[in-house]
């Protein structure tokens, strides 16, 4: 009784090595039907079950940095008092990263600036919606229609009619363009690299500037870091 | 004893399966991710904390299928990067940009800050807040001025030059309170489209919502599709391996391929699905759509958005007390049955106050005995034309046809009535008949549901004054005041009584709209009650059917393994299985849309109820607060 059911279970273990060999073969099974039995990880799967039954951890974000580079270029400012600048962020680790690219801080020997806000970006190119300035903007318009006996506004909208097709849609389109272009806050999967525009208040040089900006895994917003990168630009956008 | 063990053999090879699945398990879980499997976090795990997974007994005996299975899918957000070789997969990258993880309230904000619907509602409200003011602007004092000059040769001997300068203030008395009741029937609109404006919000919530909640259906079903081609490239490598040493056919190899083959192009359809729910997204939020919208929480668990368990007489209450379109319907049926009495206001006469000031002068050269035939200046005032305008003509005797103002315009079309002018002093009134002058400048008084032509009374409010002929020399100055009453019942006043007759009718079926509506809200609840009750029975139902199918893949699985059963049955076993996770994915998701829709039916719908829950008694306790 006892031998066949001992018997048995070295069946059943012998089955399991035709269940593991494939796991430690070739990378791609599907390619080649006349897989090799690969004795060596058989063996370190026998011989050393526990540790591979052990906590998997997943690693730090912080010790990933180096697997997200980022890189720089002057961009074109739209936004008034701003200079503009194209970030480029690759992740080169095996997990989905946010970069929270609104969040992004520039360090400069003078002073910090944070990155504008979505808020900040969606009112370049748009018309004043309260207060004084919306006041302002439309006793200018009608003074201007007044004076023109409304030849400003038509001779406007007709020379609108001859600009591309996109530029005709106005303040919704410019804002749906603009935060297209902004870094904002981006998901990346691995091996995925993203450019985006970040505005930053600064005056002076970025010569000596440092950009922060956070990272964390995707639906881990606990294992954060900070990518912190000195910038790099050609002379003439410094 | 034989016997005994003979009866217990395949029991026993089963265990022995069970030993040595758990003994692979790791094994399984390289084949899937050959970097190395990745593990959830356990549920509770601190912040920061190196993320571990202990696998359980279950997990051991079904691979690595528990990680991925309904309570993972309710309650985890799985690392959904980590599942595929993306490099060479690429799932989400299709025609997007970049991708960007947006929250459930953040989805809603934007859409409240940026969605087309909402933002074209608000102008309708800003175009009938700008209507009421200006049927206020009714009441304010009508201005005119006219300056005219003309030069005659009298039988070519004399010759004169004449001007007039006149300006006149009228200030509207009684107009049959038409200026009263147009301001307040428009007030009554104008607060209906405010709460159109919120109505648009709310249908909006919910249509964002329900888009945001079909994105992470999408997401899951997404995941439960990886999960499939996952087992498939599984069972073709055990079938590869068990074909090297022997035990299987050239034959289950190609149907293993077959099936790989079969869950790919079902992964390539969700995956554009899934694509196909962010842009539904992006497009209802009026975002950028070469931006890749991915739900920051794919959580299915905690969907309950109405707390307790409200009655439906209770949640009728709130309903009523709550829909902004029955209260909009409400105000637009007030504005009709004013728009009865406006059509009544035709009916009475025109009162009107005014001051003018008239300055003329008349030079010559030549017989003063010609210029008792020089063509008299006519003025023809008539102004004080509330509803359609002002209409100002001037001219010059007979001699010129000399219309000065811009703002000729009537709503009946041309204007040929007589109306009287002023001239500097004293003498006969002159006629200032405009035959023929056709007025048609096509300023129509802008009404939606406003009466059809209702006129106020067209009095010049200069009769009577007295008017002189210019033919004396000089320069005359003269200041007048007067009140002015005028009643004119145009074809005997049935234009008006039928008008008002209509109106009436107008006002009726406001008032039954407004009765359809709130059957409308009734029905409405009603329905989303029992279908967020038969919802949630379809939760259970579903939970049961995957623990079945769940241990039908289980024993499955067992008895492949053991060489006890076909690779067409564990497929099956898988497949359905599979189907069961959507069901359930599906179930919790359509339990939430039916209670979004039930909150924005009981008029109860916002960001905070649709994020954090709504609890009927929590509301009724705050109300008695406040």
């Amino acid at each position: 009784m006892s031998q066949c059911g001992v018997m048995v279970s070295l069946a059943a273990l012998l089955a399991s090595f035709y269940i593991l060999h494939p796991a430690a073969s070739a990378a791609d099974p599907l390619s080649n039907e006349n897989v090799t039995i690969d004795d060596s990880a058989i063996n370190a799967i026998i011989e050393q079950p526990q540790q591979q039954q052990a906590p998997q951890i997943v690693p730090k974000l912080q010790d990933q940095l180096a697997k997200i580079p980022v890189s720089f270029a002057p961009g074109e400012s739209k936004l008034a008092n701003h200079k503009a600048i194209m970030c480029t962020v690759t992740n080169n680790t095996d997990h989905a990263v946010v970069v929270y690219g609104e969040k992004a801080v520039l360090v400069t020997p003078h002073a910090d600036a944070r990155a504008a806000s979505q808020a900040e970006i969606d009112t370049i190119g748009q018309p004043p919606t309260h207060g004084m300035r919306l006041i302002a903007s439309s006793v200018g318009s009608v003074a201007l229609a007044a004076t023109t006996v409304g030849m400003y506004q038509t001779l406007k909208g007709k020379r609108k009619e001859h600009k591309p097709v996109l530029q005709r849609y106005e303040y919704d389109e410019e804002r749906r363009i603009n935060e297209a272009e902004a870094f904002g806050q981006r998901l990346l999967y691995p091996g995925e690299s993203t450019t985006g525009k970040l505005y930053f208040a600064v005056g002076e040089s970025l010569a000596n500037a440092w950009f922060l900006c956070p990272v964390a895994y995707f639906h881990e917003e606990a294992n954060k870091a900070v990518v912190r990168v000195q910038f790099k630009l050609p002379e003439a956008a410094r | 004893m034989t016997i005994a063990l003979a009866g217990h053999r395949p029991l026993a090879t089963v265990l022995a399966m069970c030993l040595a699945l758990q003994a692979a398990y790791p094994a399984f879980a390289q084949v899937q991710n050959p970097a190395g499997p990745t593990y959830l976090p356990p549920a509770g795990s601190s912040p920061g904390e190196a993320s571990v997974l202990v696998p359980s007994t279950r997990q051991a005996l079904t691979g690595d299928m528990a990680i991925y299975d309904r309570d993972f899918i309710k309650s985890q957000p799985l690392k959904f990067g980590s599942l595929l070789n993306i490099a060479s997969m690429r799932p989400l990258a299709m025609d997007a940009d970049y991708s960007r993880p947006i929250s459930l309230k953040q989805a809603l904000q934007y859409g409240m800050d940026n969605n087309l619907s909402i933002k074209i509602s608000k102008e309708s409200e800003n175009y009938y807040n700008a209507l009421f003011y200006n049927y206020l602007g009714y009441f304010a004092p009508s201005l005119s001025s006219n300056t005219s000059f003309a030069h005659a040769n009298i039988n070519s001997a004399t010759n004169t030059s004449t001007s007039v300068f006149q300006n006149v203030i009228t200030f509207p008395l009684f107009t049959g309170g038409n200026h009263y009741l147009f301001a307040v029937a428009q007030n009554y609109r104008r607060k209906g489209w405010r709460l159109a404006t919120t109505a648009a919000r709310e249908d909006e919530l919910l249509a964002i919502y329900k888009k945001y909640m079909t994105l992470v259906l999408d997401h899951q079903l997404l995941r439960i599709r990886l999960k499939a081609v996952e087992l498939a490239k599984q069972q073709l490598d055990l079938k590869q391996a068990a074909f090297k040493a022997g035990t299987a056919t050239l034959y289950e190899i190609k149907l293993a391929k077959s099936q790989l083959e079969t869950d790919n192009q079902a992964l390539l359809t969700q995956q554009v699905a899934t694509r196909t729910a962010s842009l539904d997204l992006s497009y209802e939020l009026n975002m950028p759509l070469n931006v890749n919208l991915v739900p920051d929480n794919l959580e299915l668990g905690s969907g309950i958005l109405i707390r307790g368990k409200p009655q439906i007489n209770a949640l009728l209450k709130v309903a009523f007390e709550n829909r902004v379109d029955l209260k909009e319907y409400e105000l637009f049926r007030l504005a009709s049955a004013r728009d009865v009495q406006i059509g009544l206001s035709n009916l009475y006469p025109t009162v009107s106050m005014f001051l003018a000031y008239t300055r003329t002068s008349l030079n010559y050269q030549g017989n003063a005995s010609d210029l008792s035939g020089l063509a008299v200046t006519q003025i023809a005032q008539g102004g004080n034309n509330f509803a359609n305008g002002t209409a100002t003509n001037n001219a010059l005797g007979q001699t010129a046809n000399f219309s000065a103002a811009s703002g000729s315009s009537s709503s009946s079309g041309a204007n040929t009535s007589s109306s009287s002018s002023v001239a500097s002093a004293g003498g006969t009134p002159q006629s200032a008949v405009q035959a023929g002058t056709s007025v048609t400048s096509g300023a129509v008084a802008p009404s939606i549901i406003s009466p059809i032509a209702v006129g106020v009374g067209n009095s010049s409010n200069l009769n009577g004054t007295n008017t002189a002929t210019l033919n004396t020399p000089g320069v005359f100055n003269s200041l007048q005041a007067g009140l002015s009453l005028n009643w004119s019942l145009p074809s005997s006043g049935l234009v008006a009584a039928s008008n008002t007759v209509a109106l009436r009718t107008l006002s009726r079926r406001a008032l039954m709209q407004a009765n359809q509506k709130l059957q409308q809200v009734e029905n409405q609840v009603r329905a989303d009650y029992t279908n967020a009750l038969s919802v949630l029975g379809q939760i259970k139902y579903s939970s049961t059917l995957l623990d079945t199918n769940e241990e039908a893949l289980r024993m499955a699985m067992v008895k492949l393994n053991a060489g006890l059963s076909t690779p067409a049955e564990f497929d099956q076993a898988k497949s359905t299985y599979l189907d069961g996770l959507r069901t359930e994915a599906e179930a919790l998701i359509n339990s939430r849309v039916a209670q979004a829709q039930l909150l924005r039916d009981i008029g109860m719908i916002s960001i905070d109820t649709l994020t954090m829950g709504f609890s009927l008694d929590e509301s009724v306790r705050r109300k008695k607060k406040s």
